[in-house]
């Protein structure tokens, strides 16, 4: 299993440098970054970023995602194209389509989803 | 020809802040001296600046960090040949990024008058080059702040303080030169919001928030904030309930120690 580990998911990083959402929030749009981006709130619309993704447990996601790699850990509803991989943690709940060069689901996870992994990029 | 300005308020010499006599010689013995005018508020500094003649081709602040943010935030009334220094009387967050370490070497950098030339950032029809802190008055709605950017991003915010920070020398920034920080401030008891605020008034600089708790960090180069009550920066400056901060096509000017990354 290829999961990162707990303490190095972008929400565990000391001082979070980069784009972050919090639970207390509620956003719909888009979001072109830099770098990486952290969202743990209700988010409606698109994110594309060259950076990773994590969707945090107290997320509600629904949308686009284009990352280099994305790690999902709450609700999600979308249609996710990650470079290298996507990471769905036990806490998850995904429909939609799923689209990298990997991808790992945790058991326990809810996943409804078309995948589409390995070489046929 | 340089000209300098200090408010009346901090006329008052002590042992670690220098009289207005020896700054004045010590300005001559540099070769850049001149008479220091000195200024009641903001408005009165801005009345200043509009009358500066064209032969003055630097303008100086003599004071803290909050003097010398009114400055830049009058940045608009200076034409775009005008350089702008700092003359630190006490050591702060923007006198230590200029790399003065005290008025003395102020005064060394400012007679050396290299000059950076950096982005600047408007809120309303103000300026800031580092960074500015917006306030709300207390509200029962839910989510008093909409924050839209520049990608149409629109992010519902409860009560909380914003902090928006020029990055724009992150080179890899070059989309996103403006970060906005969100913290809560719901914990905070409203007497404390209100000791807090008093506190601002008073010692008129940046301090800390009563609660730093950061719920959201956004990056853009121009946001758009509406709030259901008035919005007010850390100078207690108003803005109403809707502002714009975003980049600005006007540079400042700024004399800054060599090699000093701002």
């Amino acid at each position: 299993m290829f999961f990162r580990s707990k303490k190095d998911h972008l929400s565990e990083l000391v001082g979070y440098a980069g784009f972050f959402l919090g639970p207390d929030l509620q956003a719909e749009g888009s979001v072109e970054g830099d770098d990486d981006v952290f969202i743990d709130c209700q988010f409606k619309g698109d994110i594309n970023t060259p950076g990773a993704l994590e969707i945090g447990k107290n997320a509600n996601f629904e949308g686009t995602i284009k990352a280099r790699s994305v790690i999902v850990e709450g609700n999600v509803k979308a249609t996710i194209d990650a470079v290298d991989e996507i990471s769905v943690a036990s806490c998850a709940e995904i429909t939609g389509q799923l689209k990298a060069l990997r991808i790992g689901i945790e058991n326990g996870a809810a996943v409804q989803a078309k995948l589409n992994s390995g070489g046929d990029k | 020809m340089y000209r300098y300005f200090q408010p009346s308020s901090r006329l008052t010499a002590t042992e670690a802040k220098p009289s207005q006599t020896e700054i004045t010689d010590t300005l001559k013995k540099h070769h850049i001296g001149s008479p220091i005018e000195n200024y009641e508020n903001e408005k009165d500094l801005a009345e200043k600046l509009q009358k500066l003649p064209s032969s003055v081709n630097t303008v100086v602040m003599i004071g803290d960090e909050a003097d010398f943010e009114n400055l830049i935030g009058l940045n608009k009334l200076l034409s775009d040949d005008v350089a702008v220094g700092f003359l630190p009387l006490a050591p702060s967050r923007i006198s230590h990024k200029m790399g003065l370490k005290s008025w003395n070497e102020a005064i060394e950098i400012l007679a050396q008058r290299r000059i950076s030339e950096l982005r600047i950032f408007s809120i309303g029809s103000r300026f800031f080059f580092d960074q500015i802190e917006l306030h709300i008055e207390p509200v029962e709605t839910d989510f008093p702040i909409t924050i839209t950017t520049n990608q149409s991003l629109r992010v519902r915010v409860p009560k909380a303080s914003l902090r928006f920070e020029n990055v724009s020398s992150e080179q890899f920034r070059s989309k996103s030169p403006l970060q906005l920080q969100i913290f809560a401030a719901n914990e905070a008891p409203q007497q404390s919001v209100a000791l807090f605020t008093e506190l601002r008034k008073r010692i008129k600089k940046e301090t800390e928030l009563p609660t730093s708790q950061k719920i959201g960090q956004v990056y853009g180069k121009s946001f758009s904030i509406e709030s259901a009550t008035a919005l007010s920066d850390n100078l207690n400056r108003n803005y109403g309930s809707r502002v714009r901060v975003g980049q600005h096509q006007k540079t400042l000017r700024l004399i800054t120690k060599r090699n000093t990354q701002l």
